[in-house]
């Protein structure tokens, strides 16, 4: 029993220590406008911090490919005024329209980064935030740790020696050769700095021992969050935000906890975002957009799925446009419920289908989705959907949560979870307040900036016009890049009009290969 | 008074003839020099530019150090060991791993380069697994920092053995007080993160250079044949120091990382240097005066001495430092690490105080303070009998 206990706690900290804003993945894939250029940027961060970010900028308008890219990083709080020079990027040798460089960054939060490009039809910068969050736990490789082991031995042997040389030696006159007084001191000097180097060599590993601890705590987590769901005709599930990061006491009204950081802010015209995914991910799941009742706590009616072990995973955004992450596991008991009255809830318990095959839709309609090509690790690939009608016309697609169509993407280990729009992996809302953030340069961290003033280069109204809000030819497609290999499932979710929202899913094996830029 | 300064206490000024400095003996301690310069130099380019490559001029100057010591020494062990002299100089070097002979400071200086080449993959992969570290203590820093050290206590062992040979020579003591100059600068450096100015008011501080400065001091003031010699080698600290925030901000630098806190022009500078030419002094003064007194008694005295000296002279600096007149170019204050905002480089400073209280820094300097000066102390005057009779 506490084996299962142990392992049940082994597989949920393994869920847990996983990505940013997405789980698991941290990843960014953003589709959108520089002026006349269409870009598709691919931002790999290197899972510490500071470090370098690989940055892979895809001309999406052939007919319209800039001569010149580059990038600006700016971190939240101090924008661009506070960016370093922009990094020029260089074509992606065989790949035409590619553009690769790298950039450092140097703190742990909202960044934005700004790619500019410029060419003959004129320039116009697209903004592209990044949650700059420390993801990764690296062990030594044992071949260095040999090395470094072997170096070290060497070392000792060699400083034990050359102090037993020196008491020895070294104090003699030259020509004379040490007596026995000297002997005995190289060997009493040799025992003092056997003693000192072992108690330093105790004290690094010691403090090594400390970083690692320290860097580990410090990693990119979702919050602990505490999740429930009550059973009957009005079951609901309540989310606890527990994470001690989530709340501080101001010294100053001692008693009173309030809310860390930058507020969040509706994301698609919704403060949280929160997916129940069938445990296993075998068909069923649900995504809903619970209220939020007080500081730590959102509730929300649940309906449309059958009882069972749902992992749950939700996401908010930060008016620094940061994204934060919760998961856990949840029984959902049976029962059922009125769905909130937006309308903007889905579910489903549809079983997923082989790539390409159609699903079946309420009226006869067909929802086909695929992948362009094999999907390879880290590098962004587009998942498609086509959407028809019974009488096989083109489906016109209706905005919901503000978008012609919502992706979510689970590894079948539930380590992996993304939630993806027509623009990407971003979150909209984090992009317009990275943009704002620039228009009101004088506000410190940017809150209360009431009107968005214009921003040279910067178009909102095309980046909305672009982005994929609605569609009226059937198609929606999603970009996507997989941070690891394994075996995923993709969930499509549109809405025609006079129609619920309608999923449907398909199966996707990512290969071990490496990815190229 | 340079003059005065730098005249062998041992004998008359007529009878100090100049030597020229043996190949090997220039070798490190301008290795040595060049590696001072290009940590100084690589420090003021983290704080100014931010982005580095391995190939940075001042990397280049810390690894020319590095194996401009670590090779002249090595060359001379083999020499030494298998050269056409190789019968006569076994009788002059010590011998390590029985096949090996050399001098023992060459043998520090090779042991020093070896631990500053194993630092390099150690560090590359921390910068891998915890991220580019924004600090000057981290484990694989200090491996590094060990292996520096290595090479400047070689130099400096390296010109006791030729200063002790050849007693009548001006030049071989001079060298060994610059020598001694260069690991207190280096010494300084390491330990820059508890004394800024901030901190001068609190114990810690006092507590760390005591823990530091008195070993180097007393060592090379218990060695050296010249008259003043901690006075001289807090005299070099200082003005390296002094001129590394005189002429860094001479030359234009600007941040190539960001967030980027406050508009930077020129190369940041260190920080100016402490007087630590008080307890040089202090030091002195005790060491002419108890040649043949117990050694812990000398040391006591030395910490007391120390704390005491540093704190009469540095404290009332320091408020003078923390004021609008720290700020200015010849302090250097106004100069600051490109992340900072431009509200932290203006006006007065605050002290930093985890003591509680004036009178908790005081307890504080009185007790740990003095002993790990008195500790330090005494380490140097061991170290110090040792350099004083070296002659391999």
């Amino acid at each position: 029993m506490k084996l299962k206990r142990l392992t049940t706690l082994l597989a949920l900290t393994a869920i847990w220590l996983t990505g940013s804003g997405h789980v698991g993945n941290p990843l960014v894939v953003q589709e959108g406008n520089a002026g006349p250029y269409g870009l598709r940027v691919l931002v790999r961060p290197p899972g510490v911090i500071p470090g370098l970010v690989e940055v892979i900028v895809r001309s999406t308008s052939p007919n319209t490919v800039p001569a010149s890219l580059s990038v600006r990083t700016a971190f939240w709080r101090f924008g661009l005024k506070g960016a370093p020079p922009a990094d020029t990027m260089r074509a992606v040798p065989g790949e035409a329209g590619s553009f690769a460089t790298q950039v450092w960054i140097m703190e742990s939060g909202s960044y934005a980064f700004h790619v500019t490009a410029a060419g003959p039809a004129g320039n116009g910068t697209f903004v592209v935030p990044v949650t700059s969050v420390a993801t990764t736990a690296s062990t030594l490789p044992p071949w260095l740790g040999w090395l470094l082991a072997a170096l070290g031995v060497f070392l000792v042997l060699g400083l034990l020696s050359i102090v037993g040389a020196a008491a020895r030696e070294s104090t003699v006159a030259p020509g004379t050769q040490p007596a026995l007084p000297e002997r005995r001191r190289a060997r009493r000097a040799m025992s003092v700095a056997a003693c000192v180097v072992a108690a330093m060599l105790f004290g690094g590993w010691k403090w090594w021992g400390a970083v690692d601890s320290d860097y580990r705590r410090g990693l990119d987590k979702p919050l602990v969050v505490e999740s429930s769901v009550t059973a009957g005709d009005a079951r609901a599930l309540t989310l606890r935000v527990t994470d001690e990061s989530w709340t501080y006491v101001d010294p100053k009204e001692p008693g009173v906890r309030k809310q860390s950081g930058t507020p969040l802010i509706p994301d698609h015209g919704k403060l949280l975002h929160l997916f129940l995914v069938e445990a296993g991910a075998r068909g069923a799941v649900a995504h809903v957009h619970p209220l939020r009742t007080d500081l730590s706590t959102f509730t929300t009616p649940v309906t449309g799925i059958p009882a069972g072990k749902y992992w749950l995973f939700a996401e908010a955004v930060r008016e620094s446009g940061y994204t934060v992450s919760m998961a856990d596991t949840v029984d959902v008991p049976a029962g059922s419920s009125a769905p909130n009255t937006d309308g903007d809830d889905a579910w489903t318990a549809a079983p997923a289908l082989a790539t390409g095959a159609p699903a079946a839709l309420a009226d006869g309609g067909r929802m086909t989705i695929a992948i362009d090509g094999t999907p390879v690790v880290r590098r962004d690939v587009t998942i498609r959907a086509r959407i028809t009608n019974a009488d096989g016309s083109a489906a016109v697609l209706e905005p919901w949560l503000g978008m012609a169509g919502h992706a979510m993407v689970v590894r079948t280990d539930g380590q992996v979870f993304m939630h993806l729009h027509p623009m990407g992996t971003g979150s909209m809302a984090a992009q317009e307040r990275l943009m704002r953030r620039e228009a009101g340069d004088t506000v410190n961290h940017g809150e209360a900036q009431p009107t968005m003033a214009p921003m040279p280069g910067h178009d909102m109204a095309a980046m909305r016009a672009t982005s994929g809000l609605v569609a009226t030819n059937g198609n929606v497609a999603f970009p996507v890049a997989f941070p690891s290999a394994g075996s995923y499932r993709v969930f499509v979710q549109v809405r025609r009009p006079g129609h619920a929202v309608e999923t449907a899913a398909i199966d996707v094996t990512v290969p071990a290969e490496s990815a190229k830029p | 008074m340079a003059t005065s300064l730098l005249t062998p206490a041992t004998s008359s000024r007529a009878a100090a003839p100049a030597r020229d400095l043996p190949l090997h003996l220039t070798a490190v301690v301008l290795g040595a020099t060049s590696i001072l310069i290009g940590i100084v130099w690589d420090i003021s380019w983290h704080r100014t530019i931010g982005r580095d490559t391995f190939w940075t001029p001042a990397h280049m100057a810390v690894y020319f150090g590095g194996t401009l010591a670590g090779l002249s020494c090595g060359a001379r062990v083999l020499w030494d060991s298998f050269g056409p002299g190789a019968a006569t100089a076994q009788n002059e070097g010590v011998r390590v791993w029985r096949f090996f002979t050399g001098p023992i400071g060459g043998w520090i200086c090779i042991w020093g380069a070896l631990a500053m080449l194993t630092s390099a993959p150690f560090d590359d992969w921390w910068h891998n697994a915890y991220g580019l570290d924004v600090e000057i203590l981290s484990p694989p820093h200090v491996v590094l920092l060990i292996g520096i050290a290595g090479i400047l206590v070689g130099a400096q062992t390296m010109a006791a053995a030729a200063q002790n040979r050849d007693g009548s020579s001006s030049t071989f003591a001079n060298v060994f007080l610059f020598s001694t100059g260069v690991l207190a600068s280096m010494a300084a450096i390491a330990i820059t993160e508890y004394t800024f100015v901030q901190r001068q008011h609190s114990s810690l501080f006092y507590i760390v250079c005591g823990g530091v400065f008195p070993a180097i001091l007393v060592a090379g003031a218990h060695a050296s044949r010249l008259r003043w010699p901690a006075t001289i080698t807090a005299l070099i600290y200082m003005l390296v120091m002094a001129g590394q925030v005189w002429i860094l901000p001479l030359f234009p630098g600007s941040p190539k990382l960001g967030p980027i806190g406050h508009t930077v022009t020129q190369m940041v500078p260190l920080t100016f240097p402490i007087l630590l030419v008080a307890p040089g002094l202090a030091i002195d003064l005790i060491l002419h005066r108890t040649a043949n007194m117990n050694r812990w008694l000398v040391s006591l005295a030395i910490g007391v001495a120390f704390v005491a000296s540093l704190a009469i002279a540095q404290w009332p600096f320091a408020s003078l430092q923390a004021t609008e007149i720290g700020r200015n170019a010849f302090f250097g204050g106004g100069h600051g690490d490109y992340q900072n905002v431009a509200e932290w480089l203006v006006g007065p400073r605050e002290f930093w105080n985890d003591d509680g209280s004036l009178g908790g820094t005081l307890i504080r300097m009185a007790t740990y303070a003095v002993l790990a000066a008195t500790l330090s102390a005494r380490l140097g005057l061991a170290r110090g009998k040792f350099l004083k009779r070296v002659v391999r």
